[in-house]
């Protein structure tokens, strides 16, 4: 590789990456609107001296320990099933939890505001009205906004866990049985500690997540009056009340960067450290299942349990509302009122256009990530640059930036320098959100394919001729193509899901489907909302089993099969 | 043909710096195949690889041809593709990923050559006929074995007729019978296309049966450079005589000589050895020396041979048969003696037997061992 070309990929990395940082520092010391010439102000940093702010902070901490609760009840019993017992079906629990990672955040919890809500909730007026009892249960409360999300953080911690329950030398769990430990002992005393070093990782992980997530803090918090860090930034953007308050957002921004990047540091050191500990023995054994017997049942009913909750509830709860005028329990009369015509929303030219916006995003956005990557990754895996390690570590920082925060900095940035940036209220704007914000998990997959590949088989293109450009042609990239199109059909599906920026961002003509969806929500449009939803998840399902079709054609395994 | 001059090249770890060669020069002739020898770790992959130009040594000068690849005074470095050279890995790097034609036509249509289809072709087969692969032409290269593999690692090397042939012991991952096989088979193509070879391996079998001339490395530099019969037969450094084969050594001093034709004799512990000059500068009086006799160049009896120098007695202090002769260990006073004795003859434990060292096989080396 060229060192100029090097050298501009690590130009350009550095302000990807870096201009969110910067812009958010910026934006703390400017007083009103977006400008690049004074005056500045420290007046901004007055939140921190409220105690409204740490009600914030610790809100958000709190929403975030509860929802990592939730995860875990779950996950962790899930992969433990699957990784070690002999429950049946391994492979449809697998591949159904791989497509409830796919659901987004914000169907599910619309979902379940449409049964739990405590004036409009069908199973809450099915409890009120039907069986008139004296009580309602409020989704619009913290239990309820974490259960919410627990249920979407389900598969991370299913994934997480399954990679250390695989991993588990079957031996540590045999001794314990030989020396007539039971099995609930042995669950807790050798299994729990021993996974300790990948749970804590996946622990740290979803605490970062469970800290900057939107959605759900927007949709179940808002109407409840609880409000987070990050639901608090998006507001604060919005004009709604008056002119928005960038320098309060840098402000606030700033204490939470500080969380995130701290938990991110954790992280990174638990998942360093975790490689050192004893778990793994040699490849090639089949780890002992345990025989659950008749307890099959309960395990069998209890993974059942969850995909009914995050499947079943919320799905049948959207399709109902698109398909009746007004929100209500299913009964013989409501029958009568099913019609599609929520349906017919779908040809208003708002939606046509976010379908033109969507299809840029997920063909675009994914492309260009992996691309950078490629060139990331093979100067940071295989050029003798000096140096590649800091690009390594800038193309790290996005995991500990949460994506609001990058919205944030990117529509402060177009606003101050329009001409020379002239992306404000554009899709394009949103692909380069979304190319900062996955620049991490685009580096990590090819780092690792990248290892892989012999040295030698690069070295050998180079003494027979080949110019870097073409030995980058002709031989890493067929042989990384695996990874890169499993990579890239990964962002593929999680830039058509993608709402926190898209929302953020979100100006006239460049809203996305889930954007849509968002804004006929908040106009209270619940029908419509909900058609657009159903039609939202039909898309991905088909776009997933597309491809998962497309990556076995190219002789990949995709991330959905697990 | 080839020249290298003064190479040095550090490597720099978060661990350790380490100078894996300290000032490597040598020159060959076009058409010579020219081996580096030596241990693992003594530089010798390094050497070949900055003269890939896959290392950027520190300093030296590289010359392929009249051309300076690498100047360290003339901030010269030519990058890989660039110089005009075939390289076959150890590994053999054969790309997974294409089929055993497209592998060896890699180096053709790579880089400035400009060539038609059909030309390509033609040298693709005639590459692949060199190592007698044409009929595997179209197998995607997974399929292949390892010695198939190694010799399309050789015809990707060789299709593009380049200055310079490289090879990283190219035979280390073969079994014997085809490592065999192949020493001959590359020593004859080598020749047959008259293509100047470096050759890297830590096999001396190997340096001495293929090589034009060897270079015995040791620690990053090159102790000693000769034809095969000069490194085994008359070393000058006694790392070169330890290294390749076994060998005796008696330390001792020079005695006036009283020469027959061109003998000088040796006081050593086991008594004055009568050794064989071939040239160069005469040895004084006293002078501190080291003899080396290798054991296949002793021979061993029962009885008192005829000859008149270099007959020395001792006891076998034990004998193990190895098919083709008998490793013996003789005691001469203090000293143990390596010898290789005849596989018929009987030998009785402790027994008292006589060696005849003869002078054509006892080697002066100047230096004494470490
Ligand atoms: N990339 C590297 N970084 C640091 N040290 C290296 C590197 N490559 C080689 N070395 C060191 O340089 C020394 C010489 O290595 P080199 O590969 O040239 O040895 P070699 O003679 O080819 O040995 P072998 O027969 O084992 O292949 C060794 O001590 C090795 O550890
Ligand atoms: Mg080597």
């Amino acid at each position: 590789m060229s060192y100029r070309v090097a050298v501009a990929v690590a130009l350009v990395v550095a302000v990807l990456v870096l201009a969110p940082l910067v812009t958010i520092g910026w934006m703390s010391f400017v007083p009103d609107l977006p400008t690049l010439r004074g005056p500045y102000t420290l007046s901004n940093f007055s939140v921190l001296a409220e105690k409204a702010t740490y009600q914030l902070l610790l809100n958000s901490v709190i929403f975030s320990v509860l929802t990592l609760i939730v995860a875990l009840f779950f996950g962790f019993p899930i992969a433990w099933l699957v990784e070690r017992t002999d429950i049946p079906f391994k492979l449809i629990i697998r591949s159904l939890v791989g497509m409830t990672i796919l659901i987004p955040t914000f169907l599910l919890a619309i979902g379940w505001v449409l049964l739990l809500s405590p004036t409009i909730g069908i199973i809450n007026q099915f409890l009120t009205r039907t069986l008139s009892l004296p009580f309602a249960m409020n989704v619009y409360t913290m239990p309820g906004m974490a259960f919410v999300q627990g249920l979407s953080f389900v598969p991370i911690a299913f994934f997480m866990l399954s990679a250390v329950f695989a991993k588990m030398d079957p031996a540590m769990e045999e001794a314990a049985y030989a020396n007539r430990v039971g099995g609930w002992q042995t669950l807790m005393r050798v299994t729990v500690p021993l996974s300790w070093p990948g749970l804590l990782a996946a622990i740290i992980y979803m605490f970062m997540l469970g800290v900057a997530v939107l959605e759900v803090p927007l949709i179940v918090g808002l109407p409840g009056q609880i409000h987070l860090f990050s639901s608090r930034v998006f507001t604060l953007t919005r004009a709604s009340s008056s002119v928005p308050q960038y320098g309060i957002v840098g402000a606030t921004s700033i204490v939470f960067l500080a969380i995130s990047m701290v938990a991110a540091y954790y992280y990174s050191k638990v998942i360093r450290s975790s490689y050192r500990y004893a778990v793994v023995s040699g490849k090639g054994y089949r780890p002992r299942l345990t025989e659950l017997g008749s307890w099959k049942w309960l395990g069998g009913a209890f993974v059942l349990l969850y995909f009914v909750l995050s499947i079943l509830f919320p799905f049948s709860s959207l399709i109902w509302v698109s398909l009746v005028p007004y929100i209500q329990v299913p009964s013989a009369e409501a029958l009568n009122s099913v019609s599609l015509s929520a349906y017919r929303y779908l040809r208003n030219p708002m939606v046509v256009e976010s379908v033109a916006n969507t299809t840029v995003l997920i063909s675009i956005a994914p492309t260009l990530v992996m691309l950078l990557s490629t060139l990331i990754s093979w100067i940071v895996v295989r050029s003798t640059m000096p140096g590649k390690i800091v690009l390594d570590r800038l193309a790290t920082i996005p995991l500990a930036i949460p994506s609001i925060i990058i919205a944030v900095a990117l529509m402060y940035i177009a606003l101050i320098a329009g001409p020379f940036f002239p992306v404000y209220g554009t899709v394009w704007i949103l692909v380069v959100a979304f190319v900062i914000s996955h620049i991490t998990f685009g580096t990590r997959t090819l780092n690792a394919a990248m290892i892989q590949i012999h040295k030698d088989l690069e070295e050998a293109a180079a003494v027979s001729g080949a110019p870097p450009s073409r030995v980058l042609r002709r031989v890493i990239v067929p042989l990384i193509w695996g990874p890169l199109v499993e990579g890239w059909i990964w962002l593929f599906l999680l830039s058509f899901r993608e709402v926190t920026m898209a929302a953020t961002l979100h100006i006239t003509d460049n809203a996305v489907l889930s954007t849509v969806v968002w804004i006929l929500w908040s106009n209270g449009e619940f029908d419509r909302a909900a058609a657009v939803s159903v039609v939202l998840a039909v898309v991905m399902g088909l776009l997933a089993v597309a491809a998962r079709l497309i990556g076995t054609q190219l002789g990949t395994r995709t991330s959905l099969s697990g | 043909m080839l020249s290298v001059a003064n190479l040095s090249k550090t490597y720099t770890s978060e661990h350790r710096t380490h100078q894996a060669v300290r000032g490597v020069s040598f020159q060959t002739r076009k058409g010579e195949f020219y081996t580096l020898l030596g241990p693992s770790g003594c530089g010798k992959s390094t050497t070949l690889r900055c003269i890939a130009g896959l290392e950027k040594p520190e300093q030296g000068e590289i010359r392929i041809g009249e051309k300076a690849v690498f100047s360290a005074a003339q901030r010269i470095f030519v990058p890989s593709h660039k110089r005009n050279i075939g390289m076959v890995f150890q590994s053999y790097a054969i790309w997974p990923h294409m089929s055993v034609l497209d592998n060896v036509a890699f180096p053709l249509v790579s880089g400035d050559r400009k060539l038609t289809r059909r030309a390509i072709k033609d040298r693709v087969m005639n590459a692949l006929s060199l190592v007698k692969l044409e009929e595997l032409a179209s197998q995607p290269a997974p399929l292949l074995s390892g010695g198939q593999q190694q010799r399309v690692a050789l015809a990707r090397a060789l299709a593009h007729e380049p200055e310079v042939l490289l090879l990283d012991e190219p035979l280390s991952n073969l079994d014997a019978k085809l490592r065999e096989e192949m020493r001959l088979q590359i020593r004859m193509l080598a020749r047959r296309l008259d293509v100047t070879t470096i050759y890297v391996t830590h096999d001396q079998l190997e340096a001495l049966q293929m090589s034009d001339r060897i270079a015995v490395m040791h620690d990053g530099r090159i102790v000693e450079e000769g034809t095969p019969k000069q490194i085994y037969l008359s070393p000058r450094a006694a790392y070169t005589a330890g290294f390749v084969g076994r060998v005796n050594f008696f330390e001792g001093s020079v005695k006036a000589s009283e020469s027959e034709d061109a003998t000088v004799n040796v006081e050593t512990p086991i008594g004055v050895l009568a050794c064989h000059v071939a040239q160069g500068p005469s040895h004084s009086e006293g002078e501190k020396v080291l003899v080396a006799v290798r054991p296949e160049g002793i021979s061993l009896s029962m009885e008192r041979p005829a000859q008149r120098l270099n007959v020395i007695r001792g006891v076998l202090e034990a004998s193990m048969f190895a098919g083709d002769t008998q490793d013996c260990i003789v005691r001469v006073g203090r000293q143990e003696i390596q010898v290789k004795a005849d596989p018929l003859t009987d030998l009785p434990a402790s027994a008292s037997v006589y060696l005849h060292l003869p002078p054509a096989r006892c080697v002066i080396i100047r230096e004494l061992a470490g």
